[in-house]
């Protein structure tokens, strides 16, 4: 018990206790979609700013009432991100990991601009790709749904690509990085 | 109740994320570059877990509506595209970038906020896409079982079950490599 608290688990278990989270949203009738919980979370910040500004909106929308459970399962993601690092002993407030500090610099801001831009990069892909890992890969591709094989068969090799270009002629020795750094 | 229900799931979720090594940048960068293969492990399984569970849920009537997403068009791949460009620039994913967050990795506040951002500049590319033909203004909602010309649940239950043989082979692979190496794990 003391190991499975500890220490990382293997795919197989880790795989199906995932699966198992989306399937319980399912039962539930709720939509396990992160990049859409985002929107959800955004659309409920300007409702709260500027309720005007949604009303000519194409892609935002107006407040939904699936809204509130969307944005609570992001606040469980962060905590349960949070609980299974503390409980593993591994928390520890840190800036960049460290494979990437190695290999494009110590520079705070460099790494700042990138999670910046990867993050827009991300978001806009999910809304107009019509999903992210979860709601196109996970939750979509169960539905055997055209769409999401297209949206996920072009991130998975988009990334695969991409990352093989920026490591393109660097180290790119994967094993045993200091967890707390990582 | 949804917020008791979103945090649970959510948090389940998190959790299982960090079980996983997905919180971890060198081991998303290592399966982007193919040198580790544990993530496509923790996906397939997760996904042979939904598609099994779920089918076998519904043949036991517990009805869960399977919707199908529409297929937009071109600007789909151009959308996952990007995506992965995304992934590979962050080592995250929307998901991962929430649990990174939790986990003390401070920095990914700034994925988060850009995740935020993206909406915004989403309601003025749209309409581009649309305009040349890149997005269709009325979605098709196509499925491959369809296009097969067959029914959903044998269709889904044969998938489920190819992925099952694919992680099995997988794990193969993995004993394989670990005796090789003399490693534990």
């Amino acid at each position: 018990m003391k190991g499975l608290i500890k220490t990382e688990w293997h795919w197989s278990l880790s795989g199906v206790v995932a699966g198992i989270a989306v399937v319980m949203a399912m039962l539930i009738g709720k939509n396990f979609a992160i990049a859409g919980a985002f929107v959800a979370l955004v659309r409920n910040i300007v409702n709260i700013v500027n309720p005007e500004y949604l009303a000519g909106t194409v892609f935002i929308g107006e407040v939904r009432a699936t809204d509130t459970w969307m944005i609570a399962m992001l606040g469980g993601i962060f905590l349960g991100g949070f609980a299974a690092s503390r409980l593993a002993g591994t928390f520890q407030l840190h800036g960049a990991p460290a494979m990437w500090s190695k290999t494009f610099g110590n520079s705070a801001w460099k790494r700042v601009v990138t999670v910046f831009t990867g993050g827009i990069l991300l978001g806009v892909g999910a809304n107009i790709g019509s999903g992210c890992t979860t709601g196109a890969f996970l939750i979509g591709v169960p539905t055997l749904s055209v769409g999401s094989f297209v949206t996920s068969i072009s991130f998975f090799a988009a990334a695969i690509f991409a990352a093989n270009i920026l490591y393109a002629g660097k180290d790119k020795k994967v094993e045993n990085l200091p967890y707390q750094e990582d | 109740m949804d917020i008791i229900t979103g945090l649970t799931i959510g948090f389940l979720f998190g959790f299982a994320l960090w079980k996983a090594g997905a919180l971890r940048y060198s081991v998303v960068i290592g399966a982007l570059l193919l040198k580790d293969m544990r993530l496509y492990g923790f996906m397939m399984t997760a996904l042979a877990t939904i598609i099994l569970s779920s089918a076998l849920l519904n043949i036991a009537g517990a009805g869960i509506e399977m919707g199908v997403k529409p297929y937009w068009g071109v600007s789909q791949i151009i959308g996952g595209v990007l995506f992965g460009i995304g992934m590979a620039v962050l080592g995250m994913c929307p998901g991962t970038c929430m649990g990174r967050f939790g986990a003390g990795k401070y920095l990914s506040i700034f994925g988060i906020l850009g995740i935020l951002s993206a909406p915004f500049i989403t309601e003025a590319i749209l309409p581009v896409t649309q305009r040349y033909g890149l997005r269709f203004e009325r979605p098709e909602k196509l499925t491959v079982y369809q296009q097969l010309g067959v029914d959903y649940l044998p269709a889904v239950i044969i998938f489920g079950i190819a992925i099952v043989i694919f992680l099995a082979g997988l794990r193969v692979m993995e004993k394989r490599k670990n005796k090789q190496s003399g490693g534990a794990k």
